[in-house]
């Protein structure tokens, strides 16, 4: 008997990977809201003002990664070949 | 120089004033192994014992959320404790459910394959399958003694195993992020089990009644 060719040609959630590789840095944003979500749950005294604390960290952790990445840019690609340069 | 009036100084045995209470703090921090181990069993549940739902809804939703989204992204090889051994330990922080997805993956979508190769001879390794891959599970004989990973046969031709497709294989950066991802909710669970394990704060019950709130 022939196996599954409609499991094999179709992706499966949760069973095969995304094909995500183009796009794979958006995948931040939900990465940055959940993890702010669980943290802030059991972080803040009033649970029911819990949505505010929980965007603002959101946001933190979105502007803290985009520095470090323009950091790393900044660094690996203006700085580092001017420093070369002038080793020369 | 300021004409301001300096405030009185506080004779030497004047006790500081005390910090106001809090109204959410019930008291002193207990020690609470039940909601520990309620936590450690399904995110959130910890603080379902401790009678803080809300909280409960929103620690299961941050973790479960991490946790399901890792396999999303990744596959369910994403959890793996034989070849992602390291990364198991911190998976397995989100309790059962990180078990039960690596008992899936290791017995219903991992085979056997001959691809190893030690001194020009074929080694049977234990792995997910590669794209175009099938996990046979059945020969000409009858069951086979263990499944294995074959080349997906072509059109028309006359097969006579039988099985399914195993679970592909994440690679790259999908594979780095659904990593991150379920290690994320291992660890924002540990975060959630130790919150509920020392906790003070008053049931919400008591906290949002009718007309209390402020």
């Amino acid at each position: 008997m022939a196996p599954s060719f409609a499991f094999v040609l179709g992706w499966r959630p949760f069973l095969d990977p995304m094909d995500a590789h183009a796009w794979w840095f958006l995948l931040l944003l939900p990465i940055a809201f959940l993890v702010s979500l669980a943290w802030k749950a059991v972080r803040v005294d009033d649970i029911k003002r819990l949505p505010r604390p929980t965007v603002v960290m959101t946001a933190q952790v979105i502007l803290a990664m985009l520095g470090l990445g323009l950091a790393a840019f900044v660094g690996l690609v203006i700085v580092l070949p001017l420093l070369a340069g002038l080793s020369r | 120089m300021s004409d301001a009036p300096e405030p009185p100084a506080l004779a030497a045995d004047t006790p500081a004033p005390a910090a106001k209470p809090s109204r959410f703090a019930a008291g002193p921090e207990r020690f609470d192994p039940v909601a520990g181990v309620a936590g450690l069993l399904l995110p959130g549940l910890g603080h379902l014992v401790l009678r803080q739902p809300r909280r409960a809804v929103a620690v299961a939703s941050g973790v479960l959320g991490l946790f399901f989204g890792g396999l999303l992204v990744g596959g369910i090889d994403t959890i793996d404790s034989r070849e992602d051994r390291l990364w198991f330990y911190v998976h397995a922080f989100v309790g059962p459910l990180t078990f039960a997805a690596d008992w899936i993956n290791q017995n219903q979508f991992k085979a056997w394959a001959m691809d190893e190769t030690v001194a020009g001879r074929p080694q049977p390794i234990f792995r997910s399958a590669y794209p175009g891959e099938v996990r046979v599970t059945q020969g000409e004989g009858g069951a086979l003694p263990y499944p294995q990973l074959e080349q997906l046969p072509q059109w028309g031709d006359g097969n006579v195993f039988q099985g399914g497709a195993g679970a592909g294989k994440s690679v790259g950066k999908v594979n780095e992020i659904a990593l991150l991802m379920v290690a994320l909710a291992g660890m924002m669970n540990l975060v959630a089990v130790l919150d509920a394990l020392f906790n003070r704060r008053r049931p919400e019950s008591e906290l949002y009644l009718a007309g209390a709130e402020s």
